[in-house]
């Protein structure tokens, strides 16, 4: 296992009160597996990422519980400088949504490359140059020796992202945490960099977690998937039975409310009601207000239940 | 590149001759010069041969015509109160300031980028509250009072620094600071919030995510995406620095060419009027285009924008 | 033909004890002054500033000395005498003299520097030398004035003429001279650099071995702003300070290690009065009383000059027709508000009064405002309107308008111990439109203007006097030609344990070097 996280809780503390953002959940990720983590805008997916790498809002954001293991080393027991030299950008990396805004506009893409291996002691000076010559041409970047000068503002969106790629591999990590690296793309490039994710995993064997809420896109990519609703883990399992047998009512929704090519339905099939407030969350499931199977005993905190090998959901009408 | 620097010059010259044009027509407007030239009791022949002597007798647009016409061979008349070249006498005091400015300049720029980038980083600490209240203090204070103080303080009691005069590093620093005082408030706040911006983008989120030391990442990645909007206002307060130069220059007594042309027009010295308006307007120019220049140096984005 | 002879002895009158032997001559010393000269050649000189520094290195006949008294100079002699009813001036130089270049002093030279002088494309000052007709030099070291008419103020102006050297100007030509002056005096031009410093050197052929510098090298710094020059001479970069503010004389008369000098700097202000107008209430002489009554003058030179001020009545002492009868109008307000009502106005008028705002004197603006404030309290309602130089100069001008409705804050230079024949031409007699006359007057009195211009042409010193003290006595009485205020001081200040310093006026001022050296 390269990451192995066990009752994670993320506590935002806001003037309004504490927003338990990310809620007790565990999941692990192992060598050269992609963990897809699905869900709908403000369920702590993000935030999980965030997380793992304890790039949490200064000030506001606080890990209150849990433990995060990367290799078997804790990481929420680090110091920050700890965290900074030894596992950001160097067995954590972490890809973001929108190339046009990842890379700093001023300064060439040779220079943001080499970054991470520099800050890094990975190399430096000749060997330094070669090294992002390198791992530019592995993203795919041609001519790279002859670009190194270049500027962001010089290259395509689907090129930037793959720098950013670059900059994310350039360390050998351990772990990719990519949040939603294809949202801000059109699908044609969102092809390329979904094929370059899949080609870095084979290469280093490299671990992935995927934030996403696209559903198509998950599917593409991940070998298993971890649904979340309201900071909590509502479903677990490989990405085909997830898909064929969805066992949470949450994620039976989820993909129900996919529209299908020749479906005739005049609208979509959306999920009635909101999130719960995080603030102060329900007791017991946090989707029963919304579940179309809701019972009485739903105020209670849901089991999780293992369905088969590797799939889990908690919901007491599986138990 | 060329095609802008061709391009602001032409703008340039237009700025220039539009002042010279003002410059002349106001100055013979605020009075006649030439009983200020003359003792009291001079006889209205004299003040006549006198008026000859200078064309002052010869319609306005021909006057200009004759200015103009020796100014492009470099002839800018007699100092009517100096009775040397006006150019020379200009010319020579231009360096010195130009120097106080540059240096007025730095010494802002100098407190004004770590107060601004401090208060940034640690907004709302005790950094970012002193740092607004030195700001303001700069703006509350007059040079012509600064000047003073700091010669009270720094040359009188502590004789650290001369009190006066040119010559010697030492003798810019009290002029640089009571110049350079003023703008330091402005300066901060754009720093300061060029710096909230950039601090806040994915950019510098990514590289914190990539495990870049926080010291690189404000002082490196984000000042350099802060140092654009400073540029924009640096060509406005050189500028500043050259008209506030005058007040700096009679209190340091320094021999600098703003002291020159403000006691020009007081004693409606034209030709030295007309000459140092002139070269502060072309000094002006210059400098918003090494501005506009070196903004293609600090983003590159604007290089190949054009 | 008559004869007077009027020139001193030379010996007798040069009374200052020398500071120092002549061969002590090393070191530096550094001064500072409040504003420098722009032209450093008398004869092209045209503003009183410049003598700050040609007053160093220029000579004349005759010179005014430390008792305010004229004395022999370059001139071993002179006689005014007469001759086919006009008048003549006989000079005998002094031999010995020479420029700074070593070239010895001729008439020649004295003829050159006249010619200069009268050449109105060089010199401001041409038509102060219009009585003279000829100059027949006699041999190298005399020479003869002829003046078509007698001119009553060349004598109290020290003969006017310069010694200019012929040979040297006429060899390096006009541009190199401006930039690098020889003269006579005591000190030689060394370097200058505009709005800096004037760097001189003690001249080792100097003609007067008694009364000459007692230091090398001279340093003139020039510092406008007042606080800046006093800070210089407290943190020792300056061992002598020129024009020490008003405010801070009383500091500096206290200040260890430092000696004071004040006198009064030859300025003559005054206040003129709307006496042209036909319907101004200034043309009736009880409102002019009633202003001369209004104004506690010795106040203001207290409270607002810092004592930096002398009152005089017309003519200051020491000047040529100073009448010691004539008292200033004593502080009153009760006896001018009754001259007011006496004249028509029991309420009082409102009146718009200039006030020069630019510091040709110290603290002027403050006096005039306070001076105005005494006329509005006894019902002279002054609305005060504040000039630049160059716009007060455009209101005194009669030719040209605007034209001065009200009261204006006035000066006119009489000089040191100087002369009040040509600022009376110029402020009290009538207006003569191209003739030069009352270029600033507002007064047209027939009396006066027959009297003025026969002054103008009495050589004789005597008989002049007495002309001065009769137009003197009727222009008080009158309160004609404006209401003289004071004569303003200046206090010079030096360094007692390192500066030893002797102040001689130059013509009209105490920033002369003739006399300093250090201990």
């Amino acid at each position: 296992m390269v990451l192995e996280v066990h009752n994670l809780q993320t506590h935002l503390h806001l003037k309004r009160g504490i927003l338990r953002a990310v809620d007790g959940i565990s999941l692990s990720v192992g060598e050269g597996e992609t963990l897809g983590l699905v869900g709908e805008s403000g369920s702590g997916k993000t935030l999980t990422g965030l997380s793992l790498l304890r790039l949490l809002p200064k000030g506001s954001g606080r890990i209150a519980e849990g433990s995060i293991k990367l290799d078997g080393q804790e990481l929420t027991t680090l110091s920050d400088s700890a965290m900074a030299r030894d596992i950001r950008g160097r067995r954590i990396a972490m890809i973001m949504q929108d190339p046009m805004t990842s890379l700093n506009p001023v300064f060439s893409i040779g220079d943001q490359v080499s970054n991470p291996l520099r800050n890094h002691n990975i190399a430096h000076g000749a060997t330094l140059r070669s090294k992002v010559i390198d791992v530019l041409t592995q993203v795919r970047i041609p001519s790279a020796e002859k670009r190194l000068g270049d500027y962001p503002h010089q290259f395509s969106g689907g090129q930037r992202q793959r720098i950013v790629a670059a900059m994310a591999i350039g360390c050998t990590p351990r772990l990719l945490v990519a949040d939603e690296p294809t949202t801000a793309l059109d699908v044609t490039i969102q092809v390329q960099i979904i094929a370059l994710l899949r080609q870095i995993q084979a290469d280093t064997g490299t671990g992935i977690i995927l934030i996403t809420h696209d559903l198509g896109v998950a599917a593409s990519l991940c070998h298993r998937i971890a649904v979340m609703y309201a900071g909590r883990i509502v479903e677990t399992g490989p990405v085909r039975r997830i898909y064929k047998s969805p066992a949470h009512p949450y994620t039976q929704a989820l993909l129900a409310a996919i529209p299908r090519l020749g479906d005739k339905r005049a609208r979509l099939q959306a999920i009635p009601g909101q999130p719960p407030s995080l603030i102060d969350p329900p007791t017991g499931c946090r989707f029963a207000p919304r579940c179309p199977a809701r019972m009485d005993k739903c105020a209670e905190p849901p089991p999780t239940v293992t369905l088969a090998d590797g799939h889990e959901a908690a919901c007491w009408k599986l138990a | 590149m060329l095609a802008l620097v061709l391009r602001r010059l032409w703008q340039g010259a237009i700025s220039i001759l539009g002042a010279s044009v003002i410059i002349f027509v106001i100055s013979r407007l605020s009075g006649d010069p030439v009983v200020m030239l003359v003792p009291p009791d001079a006889p209205p022949s004299l003040i006549a041969e006198i008026r000859t002597q200078y064309g002052l007798d010869q319609p306005l647009v021909w006057q200009y015509l004759l200015f103009v016409g020796h100014a492009l061979s470099g002839d800018f008349g007699n100092s009517y109160r100096w009775q040397m070249p006006a150019l020379k006498l200009i010319l020579d005091r231009l360096p010195a300031t130009i120097q106080l400015a540059a240096c007025g300049l730095l010494f802002s720029v100098a407190l004004a980028v770590p107060i601004g980038v401090l208060s940034a980083v640690h907004r709302g600490g005790w950094i970012d509250r002193i740092g607004r209240i030195f700001a303001m203090l700069g703006q509350a204070m007059p040079a012509f009072w600064v000047g003073l103080l700091l010669i009270l303080v720094f040359a009188v009691q502590l004789n650290w620094l001369p009190a006066f005069g040119h010559g010697t590093p030492a003798h810019v620093v009290l002029p640089a600071i009571a110049l350079g005082w003023y703008p330091v408030a402005a300066q901060t706040r754009i720093v300061r919030s060029a710096m909230l911006d950039v601090l806040d983008s994915d950019h510098i989120r990514l590289s914190r995510a990539l495990g870049t030391p926080e010291r690189l990442i404000v002082w490196k990645y984000a000042l350099r995406n802060a140092a654009v909007p400073l540029l924009t206002m640096l060509g406005v307060y050189f500028a500043a620095m050259l008209g506030g130069a005058f007040v700096v220059e009679t209190i340091f007594a320094w021999p600098g060419v703003g002291r020159t042309v403000v006691e020009a027009v007081f004693s409606r010295d034209f030709p030295v009027v007309q000459a140092g308006v002139l070269f502060t307007s072309i000094l002006f120019v210059l400098s918003n285009l090494l501005v506009d220049l070196s903004y293609g140096l600090v983003d590159p984005r604007i290089r190949d924008v054009r | 033909m008559k004869q007077w002879i009027i020139g001193l002895a030379a010996a007798a009158s040069l009374a200052a004890l020398p500071l120092a032997p002549a061969q002590a001559q090393s070191g530096t010393l550094t001064v500072g002054l409040g504003a420098e000269a722009t032209v450093m050649d008398p004869t092209r000189s045209s503003a009183g500033v410049d003598q700050y520094f040609f007053g160093q290195m220029f000579e004349q006949l005759v010179r005014t000395d430390p008792d305010l008294k004229q004395i022999n100079w370059l001139a071993e002699s002179w006689a005014l005498s007469e001759e086919g009813g006009k008048p003549v001036i006989t000079v005998k130089i002094r031999p010995g003299v020479t420029f700074h270049n070593g070239d010895p002093v001729t008439s020649a030279d004295f003829q050159y520097g006249m010619q200069r002088q009268q050449d109105p494309k060089l010199s401001r000052f041409s038509h102060l030398l219009n009585a003279v007709e000829a100059f027949e030099v006699i041999d190298n070291l005399s020479f003869r004035l002829r003046f078509k008419e007698g001119d009553g103020s060349f004598i109290t102006s020290n003969l006017h003429l310069w010694a200019m050297p012929k040979r040297h100007i006429e060899k390096v030509g006009e541009e190199e001279y401006q930039r690098a002056p020889v003269g006579t005096g005591p000190w030689k031009f060394v370097s200058r650099t505009v709005k800096e410093e004037l760097r001189l050197e003690a001249y080792e052929g100097y003609w007067n071995k008694q009364n000459r510098p007692a230091v090398k090298n001279l340093v003139i710094k020039i510092i406008p702003e007042d606080l800046t020059r006093v800070a210089a001479y407290k943190t020792g970069a300056i061992d002598w300070i020129d024009a020490v503010p008003p405010a801070a004389t009383a500091e500096f008369a206290k200040l260890e290690n430092t000696s004071t000098f004040t006198a009064v700097t030859g300025n003559n202000l005054f206040l003129n009065f709307n006496t042209h107008q036909p319907n101004s209430p200034f043309n009736d002489v009880r409102v002019r009383r009633a202003a001369a009554h209004a104004i506690d003058m010795d106040a203001i030179i207290k409270r607002v000059l810092f004592d930096q001020g002398e009152r005089y009545a017309e003519i200051g002492r020491g000047t040529p027709g100073y009448d010691p009868d004539l008292k200033p109008y004593p502080y009153d307000p009760r006896r001018a508000r009754a001259l007011l009502a006496e004249a028509g106005h029991p309420r009082g008028f409102e009146v718009p009064c200039y006030n020069l705002t630019t510091p040709r004197e110290p603290n002027i603006k403050e006096m005039g405002e306070a001076a105005y404030a005494y006329l509005s309290a006894i019902g002279i309602r002054c609305q005060i309107r504040q000039l630049e130089y160059g716009a007060w100069i455009n209101l005194g001008r009669r030719d040209a308008p605007p034209e001065m409705d009200g009261i204006v804050s006035w000066m006119w230079s009489h000089g040191l111990p100087g002369d009040p024949g040509t600022p009376w031409l110029g402020h009290l007699h009538s207006y003569q439109a191209g003739k030069g006359l009352g270029s600033y007057s507002y007064t047209d009195n027939p009396e006066m203007d027959a009297l003025l211009r026969q002054q103008q042409t009495t050589m004789d010193p005597v008989k002049r006097e007495a002309l001065l003290k009769q137009i003197a006595r009727i222009k008080h009485d009158q309160v004609l030609g404006g209401l003289t205020t004071y004569r303003p001081m200046v206090t010079i200040a030096w360094r007692t344990s390192k500066v030893a310093f002797k102040p001689w006026p130059s013509p009209g001022f105490w920033r002369n070097f003739q006399e300093i050296g250090l201990k």
